[in-house]
């Protein structure tokens, strides 16, 4: 027999099919625009949006991940593909940063694929950039290593997310309208999302510095397993 | 080619028919797993598009009865949905099994995308 249902739960199960419906609606909101030869504006939102409500609701239905070696490089390409034409959409300059040759590490490849796209996707978005008239802003998609590990996130010149940054937005988590009392990180939702992916990677999403740039990434263990074969 | 598209969402159906059919096939479109049925009964599709997430019978019902008819068991099947739970391990042996060719994942594939997999596709008769 089924026991009462709380209302806190009741309300994660509203909130979650009315994602599943706004996930389809922007399915045809692409779709209809692709349809249409709008790639330039319509489909770039939807797709954006989608990519977080998709996130949503695969953190909320994945209770654990199986954590297997991913090769770094493989999954940021897809991302900086993914993330393209948003970048092209935004006047930022989207790179990978290739210089660092590293083995694979721990993960779970969607979910990190997930969480480099919505934490590139914020920083893309984020508006800093737009004071900047000489040079188009930079995010770059990059590995490098670190203490304990392998640091892979996103870094960009045109916006500092502190440590402190995160820590407020991890603090006024499901306390605020706004997921940021960061003006400058529009898309603090997504930051949040990120968060719990990388929680699910066994790890913590941390501010980190990568060359000049300031960005936001996540510690992976290199594949152990591999490093014996080599 | 002649396809069989599944797909219960009116709006989507409209797109995907749409593109597939600019593309250069021709489409026949059915709205659940019963009606698909009768649909590759009525005329055989060289290739059927599904969306899995269906009303009653879902797709992986579908397609255990699609494969069921020896005649029928050579049809490619493509798998475009809005269900991300498909592409989990758990059901990769299965759809392995029930031949499907491809699995695509609707809120990462454009129609474009679906199109150039339907069009790898070899019809199974001219």
């Amino acid at each position: 027999m089924r026991g009462p249902v709380d209302s806190t739960e009741q309300s994660d199960r509203l909130m979650m099919a009315l994602a599943e419906q706004l996930k389809t609606a922007l399915v045809q909101i692409g779709q209809l625009a692709e349809l249409a030869s709008d790639h330039s504006s319509i489909s770039i939102v939807a797709t954006q949006a989608l990519r977080s409500i998709d996130a949503y609701l695969r953190s909320e239905q994945q209770t654990s991940l199986t954590l297997e070696p991913v090769s770094i490089g493989a999954v940021l390409y897809d991302v900086a593909q993914e993330l393209s034409p948003l970048a092209k959409q935004c006047g930022v300059l989207l790179t990978i940063d290739e210089s660092t040759k590293t083995e694979p590490v721990m993960a779970h490849r969607e979910a990190l694929h997930t969480m480099i796209t919505l934490v590139g996707g914020t920083l893309i978005q984020s508006p800093q950039h737009l004071d900047q008239n000489t040079e188009p802003a930079r995010v770059v998609l990059g590995c490098h290593r670190a203490k304990g590990g392998i640091v892979v996130g996103a870094f960009a010149d045109h916006t500092q997310v502190s440590a402190a940054n995160l820590a407020d937005t991890r603090a006024i988590y499901g306390r605020a309208v706004q997921a940021s009392t960061q003006t400058g990180l529009q898309g603090a939702a997504s930051l949040v999302l990120a968060d719990k992916l990388t929680t699910q990677l066994q790890s913590v999403l941390k501010a980190y510095k990568h060359s000049s740039l300031h960005g936001v990434g996540a510690l992976l263990l290199p594949s152990k397993q591999l490093q014996l074969l080599i | 080619m002649k396809l069989l598209l599944i797909e219960p969402d009116r709006i989507m159906a409209y797109a995907e028919r749409r593109a597939l059919e600019v593309a250069g096939h021709s489409v026949q479109w059915r709205q659940t797993a019963q009606t698909g049925i009768d649909g590759v009964d009525h005329e055989l599709p060289d290739a059927i598009v599904l969306e899995v997430q269906l009303g009653i019978h879902n797709g992986i019902e579908f397609l255990y009865e699609l494969r069921s008819y020896p005649e029928w068991q050579h049809i490619p099947v493509v798998i475009y949905t809005v269900n991300h739970l498909v592409f989990g391990d758990e059901f990769a042996l299965s759809l392995r099994k029930l031949g499907v060719t491809a699995a695509l994942y609707k809120p990462r594939t454009s129609l474009r995308t679906l199109c150039q997999t339907v069009n790898t596709l070899a019809p199974i008769h001219a």
